[in-house]
């Protein structure tokens, strides 16, 4: 059986992008001990990773309620779709 | 973003579109390989960037009053990048800890691009790296397909090939990344092209990125080879279905065709726009400016860590266009199109150390790609009905009168009695003079039969037919036509149409709104043709047939939503440039006798006027400047862009081919009236070209004021 697929438009696909490229830096940014060392460095790491993944879970949230997404889940970047696992 | 029906024949998606900064750093000018095509040329093992100027350049990007885009590429490159990964992974965390700090937000939109030969991938270091940075960044590795290919060029210091040492990582590699590579070929290895492409496809490198060198390597039928090798790649494609499966940069649907204004403003790369730190600690426009790939000129840099840029050195790569770049042989060549140049290399080459010149060795073989890649876009049409994606470009037109009996379809009316049919063999003569020469091939129709076989050969050739009207059962077996009516055709049962063309005799306008009315019952699209205008066309019946004609259009769009074009009056709204006929310039006629014609009203009236023929060119077109726009003084002054400035009216009636005569021009201005009233009826729905209002019909008056003429009797 074929996965259902959902065309996003440009505009919440580019936020959906940038949403998961700053959460995937701050993740990456965990990594580096200069930044874990440094109190004040991490606590602004650790409140701006809050929002982002508070905005990610909304991106999602709202997501379900317009286009009826139940399950799992994944965003194809490429074709600008969102696929069901 | 809906998925092409094809991917051999696409580019390979860029990160943000290429609208990103790309900051290059140099680690190292020493590399492991000693590849023999390689454009650095003075490779130095102690040549390394220092941490503390690495450090220097990632706070002046970050801080100094210079403009960012929102998003920026860190690209680190040799030399072999790797070898130094140490102090790649110091420059990493320094620049997104200081972005992070800074509050920029390039510590978040980034990607970090590294290309290497592979050699130490999987080296517990680099593996580190990678881990530690995965989801920001994308790593190529350079295989050159089969091992006889990458052994002949990519070797090490001592002469062997890199092929052995570098294959046990891919699988490594293939694991992290999309697996994309570049392969270059050059002379040598032209002939194992087809096979190294394939053989990356059947490693599961899905995307290749292809070109040849841009240096003067070429040799005698080399091009030759190129084009067979393509071909053969394309066979290979087609024969097994892969189009939409692999991706090869060497076949491109954008290919092709002459550059417009637009994209002569434009040039071929991005030097100037992006940045590159060198190992001596100054900022170069892009890294084939320094002096380890140069071999003629100066290293060009624009600035260093201490002073940063000079933005002074900068203007020479913000003005650089490909029309300043470009001699006229480039500028006016007909497959202009995706020509790519290196502007560094070209600096190189350039006997007065300009930026404002371009180096030709890949004239050649860019022709011979282009013959292939048509080759390619027309087989995949014919056999599988997908079309090529094309960009709005200009391109050469032959057209094939299949008998001497053609069906009309330009301004002026074939009254040939004569019924002399092509030969096949003269078919296939004109269509192997199209491909090598750059045409698209159009078969005129005889008016009266329909003869017309398909061949297998023909399947190598995108050909547009045009087919009367009556015809339209026989032309629903081939692959694209356009069909031609005519005043008895108009009711045939034919079906909904999307384009068709409509001929309507100069001395029959009464009935042009009916007939046109009728036709738009079935056509989305109808490409109007007035035949043998002359002097005593009636203007002012034509301009109330056109005016009812245009209400028509504004009435179907008001009640039914539905937007009808009919060529005259509706293009004009899209257009900003001229689309006048280009006969002699852009277009020719090929005819039965075998020789070609600057057009087909031409033909039909001289025949001792050939231009020329398909075994030795168009060896007889004099004068041939007179056929290009630019020599028609009215047409300079004009925007009634539609016209298609008939040259064989040209002649008829003022005895030059680039003169119109009043008549011409004065229809082709009731047309501009009404097709600006007909935007003014559709508002914002038709189309974002302004069209003024003028208090004249000839635009004689326009090139009087133009020149302040006051002298002579011309009355107008």
């Amino acid at each position: 059986m074929s996965k259902a697929t959902w065309d996003i438009p440009k505009e919440e696909m580019e936020a959906i992008e940038n949403i998961f490229e700053r959460k995937t830096a701050l993740e990456n940014l965990t990594k580096l001990p200069d930044v874990i060392n440094n109190e004040a460095l991490y606590e602004k790491l650790i409140t701006d990773y809050g929002k982002t993944v508070i905005a990610f879970q909304k991106w999602w949230d709202n997501g379900a309620e317009k286009y009826g997404w139940q399950g799992n889940m994944h965003v194809d970047f490429e074709h600008s779709q969102v696929v069901e696992e | 973003m809906g998925r092409s029906p094809y991917k051999v024949g696409k580019f390979l998606r860029s990160w943000k579109e290429g609208e990103a900064q790309t900051i290059t750093f140099v680690v190292t000018e020493d590399c492991n390989l000693r590849c023999k095509y390689c454009y650095i040329t003075h490779k130095a093992s102690n040549k390394k960037m220092k941490l503390e100027d690495a450090k220097k350049f990632v706070d002046y990007i970050l801080t100094a009053d210079i403009k960012r885009t929102e998003a920026v590429i860190i690209d680190f490159i040799g030399g072999e990048p790797f070898i130094e990964v140490d102090l790649i992974d110091r420059i990493t965390d320094y620049f997104k800890i200081r972005a992070f700090e800074l509050g920029r937000d390039w510590f978040w939109n980034y990607r970090i691009n590294i290309c290497t030969n592979g050699v130490n991938y999987s080296d517990p270091d680099v593996q580190a790296y990678i881990n530690k940075n995965f989801g920001k960044m994308s790593v190529a590795i350079t295989l050159d397909g089969t091992k006889e290919k990458h052994d002949l060029q990519r070797v090490f210091a001592n002469g062997d090939g890199s092929f052995d040492t570098i294959i046990p990582n891919i699988d490594l590699w293939k694991s992290q990344f999309t697996a994309s590579t570049k392969v270059t070929f050059a002379s040598d290895d032209l002939f194992l092209l087809k096979d190294s492409i394939i053989d990356l496809w059947n490693r599961g490198i899905a995307e290749v990125a292809a070109n040849v060198v841009f240096e003067d390597v070429w040799k005698e039928e080399d091009d030759k080879l190129f084009e067979s090798q393509l071909i053969a790649l394309a066979d290979y494609v087609l024969d097994n279905r892969l189009y939409d499966k692999y991706l090869c940069t060497l076949f491109s649907d954008s290919l092709g065709g002459y550059l417009n204004e637009e994209q002569l403003q434009q040039t071929s790369c991005g030097a100037g726009k992006m940045m590159a730190l060198g190992v001596d600690a100054k900022i170069y426009p892009c890294m084939r400016y320094m002096a380890y790939s140069l071999n003629n000129n100066n290293g060009w840099h624009v600035g260093d860590i201490e002073n940063g840029i000079d933005m002074e050195r900068v203007r020479p790569f913000m003005t650089a266009t490909t029309k300043l770049q470009s001699d006229s042989e480039c500028i006016n060549c007909e497959i202009a199109n995706g020509c790519n140049f290196c502007q560094g290399y070209n600096y190189d080459e350039s006997a007065t150390a300009s930026n404002f010149y371009r180096a030709k060795y890949i004239c050649k073989m860019h022709k011979a790609r282009v013959r292939a890649n048509e080759y390619y876009f027309a087989k995949l049409f014919n056999r599988f009905g997908i079309k090529r994606d094309s960009l709005d470009v200009d391109r050469k037109k032959l057209y094939f009168l299949l008998s001497d009996n053609f069906v009309n379809y330009c301004a002026t009316a074939n009254h040939s009695i004569g019924s002399n049919a092509m030969s096949r063999q003269a078919i296939f003569n004109g269509l192997q003079y199209s491909r090598e020469n750059f045409f698209d091939a159009v078969f005129v129709h005889p008016k009266d039969a329909f003869t017309f076989k398909e061949e297998l050969e023909y399947e190598a050739h995108l050909i547009l037919h045009m087919v009367p009207a009556k015809f339209y059962k026989e032309a629903a077996c081939l692959h694209k036509y356009l069909l031609v009516f005519d005043h008895d055709s108009i009711s045939l049962p034919t079906g909904h149409i999307k384009n068709c063309m409509f001929n309507i005799s100069s001395d029959r306008i009464e009935v042009l709104f009916e007939d046109v009315a009728e036709l738009l019952k079935k056509a989305d699209r109808i490409n109007l043709n007035i035949l043998d205008i002359n002097k005593l066309f009636d203007e002012a019946l034509y301009k109330k047939q056109l005016l009812k004609i245009k209400d028509l259009l504004i009435e179907w769009h008001r009640r039914k939503r539905i937007i009808k074009e009919v060529s005259l009056i509706t293009d004009l709204c899209h257009m900003n440039r001229p689309n006048n006929c280009k006969a002699g310039d852009r277009s020719f006629v090929y005819a039965p006798d075998e020789n070609i014609y600057a057009c087909s009203g031409l033909y039909s009236k001289d025949r001792s006027r050939q231009v020329g023929d398909v075994k030795h060119g168009l060896d007889n077109l004099l004068d041939a400047q007179l056929y290009k726009r630019k020599y028609n003084a009215l047409c300079g002054v004009c925007d009634a862009y539609q016209c298609l400035n008939c040259i064989c009216i040209n002649q008829e009636f003022t005895n030059e081919i680039n003169v119109s005569p009043s008549f011409q021009c004065r229809k082709s201005h009731i047309e501009r009236e009404v097709a600006r009233l007909y935007q003014l009826g559709m508002k914002s729905e038709a189309g974002d070209s302004r069209i003024t209002e003028l208090t004249y019909l000839d635009p004689i008056k326009a090139l009087y004021e133009k020149n302040n003429i006051s002298v002579g009797y011309y009355e107008y």
